[in-house]
């Protein structure tokens, strides 16, 4: 009976100090991501009347998969938005507006030059002028065409690079739905569990995949319906131009359906690309439309004219020169806006008047010219390179440029707003996670205390009988 | 942030309180951005209407003002038009008045030499005012590229002499405003005619070369027929001072129109500037109060943070 009782004894103790480490083991991973408190389950053994003491069922993580597919999902989404705004801020910032630097200001200039020349036909510094405003107004257009190149570009590369350190990661997991499970039959899977936690975490950031944990421990990886990872079988993933990701079954192996549009960074990343090709196309129309415009006034029949000198006799030519030289190919690859190098190197060709019997003074089309900024063209310029984007012919060139960067700014502006809102979504998932399965010191000390409490009251015990035992002894 | 049932980890606390700080640390980046550049707008994304609104502004803003310079370029070159004009039309009064005390007084033929010398001079100086310049433009040859206006000889001995308009086309205009631009001069105020003339009609039935009826008068003179002189071409004289008179008054009447426009594009730049500093200008009084308060609030959130992460937890107090 008593050798029970201190039997009894010895497995409050051992459970105890069992408590004791994992309460140890808690405050050691306090500062650890993804790190799950553990939970200490014990049981009472044995079935007579006293029964046989406790022991340690089972030593667990502490965590709710509602709160962690909750976790997985916010953190994804604002991945996503903040990618995405990103991308959007950046590509903002080829367009300085309102400023004086912007392209707005340069195609004020630009008009005004009409002016000038109109009011000075004859003076070649005015020709210049316009030559000169000319020129700023196809670089303007151009440099912010071809930032949104270099950035596109750019994020398209951060998109491969992320999708292959993914394939690494996507291994990773493979790999741990062997060992888990092996760990889980034998021991303590808690830390696999917590080091896939945080791998599975950075690929729902990063693609938004979610996940399905299986009886068994392994873990099969989702994006868009297919499996990336089930059991130790890995899909080889890889991305396309627009950001969408393919999927393989296994390396060398076929394509699975079509391409996917991921979540996470990718999927923001890809969404960014797509809106910058959104402005590239914009854009486009607007400088197109004011290649148009200003060409078209400029060799309309019968309106305008540039006039010759040779010894002191002037000779009026039906004007046939184009100031600027449009060229993009297809809706969303940059475009180019280049003078016309006969009339940089010879403005003399600029129609500035508007009748064949007047005379080089005439700058009747130059100052028509210059009431474009203002005017909306009725004639809608012939050929409007593409099909989206402000129509050109309804309004005049600057307004179309204006809708443009309002239609920028808001696309902006609410990219930046979801991508806070996300954020506070994904911070109070988190919270709410940490909440669950987060080390508190103060919890874990008042655990500590317990067991404490509990080792010494066993040891106690212990030594309480061992001096029942030898009193009885010393009596006999 | 989080339920006050919810149990709250260290991380939990950490991550909140570092939010806290980043949002405010972001609404002081945001009010120091407006406070140096004064403007409340600095990005599209900023406020998109008033990001188009404020481009629509500046794009009229910079057409009212080249308006301005437009009307002020025209206005300048309608003043040189008035003041040749009114030069001219005093040379005229003068050859009147000779011609009428030469009607008085001389008898003979001969007596008319003199008279004919000085209203010869006098033709002649009217001849260079006709060819004045405004820029490299002659003022009264419209939009025609040759260096003068009137190409004019004066009759010798009684023979000879002829005038003939160089120019061509209307006389320039200025955009003053929105789709409407005035005549910045008179082209041909002397009604001369584009083939050299040797007679006094002008281009149009019933007109008078002004250059032509001077040649008249001065062959009359030259050769003694002070009948003529005194009679038909003091008639056609007063017509020609007419013409000029009306030519002049039209000039002078484009300079009211313009310099009118003029001052309303100014009042439109004026008003555009207002509306463009109400929408772009930040309220700096404002701003700088607002930043203070965020700066303020800022250091609250850090010394709250330094203080919660300084919290004691059970640890320190068993022993």
């Amino acid at each position: 009976m008593s050798n029970m009782g201190m039997y009894i004894a010895l497995t409050g103790i051992q459970a105890d100090q069992a408590g004791m480490a994992s309460v140890s083991n808690d405050l050691a991973n306090v500062n650890t991501p993804d790190y799950q408190r553990q939970r200490v389950n014990l049981s009472a053994l044995g079935t007579g009347p006293v029964g046989n003491g406790v022991e340690v069922q089972s030593i667990q993580g502490v965590s709710s998969s509602i709160l962690d597919t909750q976790a997985m999902a916010t953190g994804a989404s604002a991945a996503f938005s903040s990618a995405q705004a990103t991308v959007l801020s950046t590509a903002q910032s080829a367009f300085p507006e309102p400023s004086s630097a912007g392209i707005q200001a340069q195609l004020s200039s630009f008009w005004s030059s009409w002016d000038t020349l109109g009011n000075n036909p004859s003076n070649p510094a005015a020709r210049q002028g316009v030559i000169e405003a000319a020129q700023l107004v196809s670089t303007s257009f151009d440099s912010a065409s071809q930032k949104l190149l270099a950035q596109s570009q750019s994020v398209q590369s951060q998109i491969k690079t992320t999708v292959q350190n993914d394939q690494k990661l996507l291994s990773q997991v493979a790999q741990m739905n062997q060992s888990i499970p092996t760990a889980e039959a034998t021991g303590n899977a808690a830390p696999l569990i917590d080091q896939r936690n945080q791998i599975v975490a950075q690929l729902a950031s990063d693609l938004g995949v979610t996940t399905r944990t299986h009886q068994n421990g392994a873990m099969t990886v989702y994006l868009g319906g297919m499996s990336l990872v089930q059991d130790a079988n890995v899909a080889k993933v890889s991305s396309n131009s627009a950001g969408q990701v393919a999927v393989y079954a296994g390396s060398g192996g076929t394509q699975l359906m079509g391409t996917v549009a991921a979540g996470g960074t990718v999927g923001g990343l890809a969404a960014g690309l797509a809106n910058i090709s959104n402005f590239q196309t914009q854009l486009g129309s607007v400088a197109s439309d004011v290649a148009n415009v200003v060409n078209s006034q400029l060799t309309a029949p019968g309106k305008a004219y540039y006039y010759t000198q040779s010894g002191t006799t002037y000779t009026a030519h039906q004007g046939t020169y184009r100031l600027f030289n449009f060229a993009g190919g297809t809706a969303g690859t940059p475009f180019s806006l280049t003078l016309n190098s006969a009339v940089v190197a010879n403005p003399t060709l600029i129609a500035a008047a508007g009748s064949s019997t007047t005379g080089p003074n005439d700058g009747t089309n130059a100052q028509a010219m210059a009431e474009l900024a203002t005017t909306p063209t009725n004639t809608g310029p012939s050929g409007a390179v593409y099909a989206g984007g402000p129509q050109a012919g309804q309004l005049a060139p600057d307004g179309n440029y204006q809708i443009f960067i309002g239609a920028l700014g808001s696309d902006v502006s609410s990219a930046q707003a979801a991508s806070t809102a996300a954020a506070n979504q994904a911070q109070a998932a988190t919270a709410a996670q940490q909440a669950v399965s987060g080390v508190d010191p103060n919890a874990e000390m008042a655990r500590m205390l317990s067991f404490q409490n509990a080792y010494q009251a066993s040891a106690k015990v212990l030594a309480t009988i061992n001096n029942t035992l030898q009193s009885l002894m010393a009596a006999v | 942030m989080s339920d006050i049932s919810a149990r709250m980890t260290p991380s939990v606390i950490d991550t909140q309180v570092l939010t806290g700080l980043q949002a405010d640390q972001t609404s002081i980046a945001n009010l120091a951005e407006i406070l140096s550049t004064g403007n409340k707008v600095n990005k599209p994304s900023d406020n998109p209407i008033a990001a188009v609104q404020t481009l629509s502004l500046q794009a009229t803003l910079a057409r009212s003002q080249q308006y301005q310079a437009n009307a002020s370029d025209g206005m300048s070159r309608l003043q040189l038009t008035n003041s040749t004009l009114n030069s001219v039309l005093s040379q005229m009064q003068k050859i009147r008045q000779l011609v009428i005390s030469a009607a008085n007084s001389v008898t003979t033929a001969n007596g008319l030499g003199p008279v004919a010398a000085q209203v010869a001079q006098l033709e002649q100086g009217m001849v260079s005012l006709a060819n004045t310049t405004f820029g490299n433009e002659p003022l009264f040859g419209g939009a025609s590229g040759s260096a003068t206006a009137y190409a004019v000889s004066v009759p010798q001995n009684g023979t000879g002499g002829s005038a003939q308009y160089l120019g061509a086309g209307s006389a320039p205009v200025r955009t003053v405003g929105p789709g409407s631009s005035v005549p910045a001069g008179v082209a041909n105020p002397f009604n001369g005619t584009t083939t050299a003339n040797t007679g006094t009609a002008g281009p149009a039935a019933g007109t008078v070369d002004v250059f032509g009826v001077l040649n008249q008068l001065v062959r009359d003179l030259q050769s003694g027929n002070a009948g003529a002189a005194t009679g038909t071409d003091a008639t056609q004289l007063d017509q020609a001072i007419t013409q000029v008179t009306s030519a002049a008054g039209q000039a002078g009447a484009y300079y009211a129109q313009m310099n009118t426009l003029s001052l309303q594009a100014a009042s439109t730049t004026q008003e555009v500037q207002m509306q463009f500093s109400n929408v772009q200008s930040a309220d700096l009084a404002k701003v700088s109060s607002d930043f203070a308060q965020a700066q303020t609030t800022y250091q609250g959130a850090l010394y709250a943070a330094a203080q919660v992460t300084k919290l004691p937890t059970l640890v320190s107090f068993l022993s």
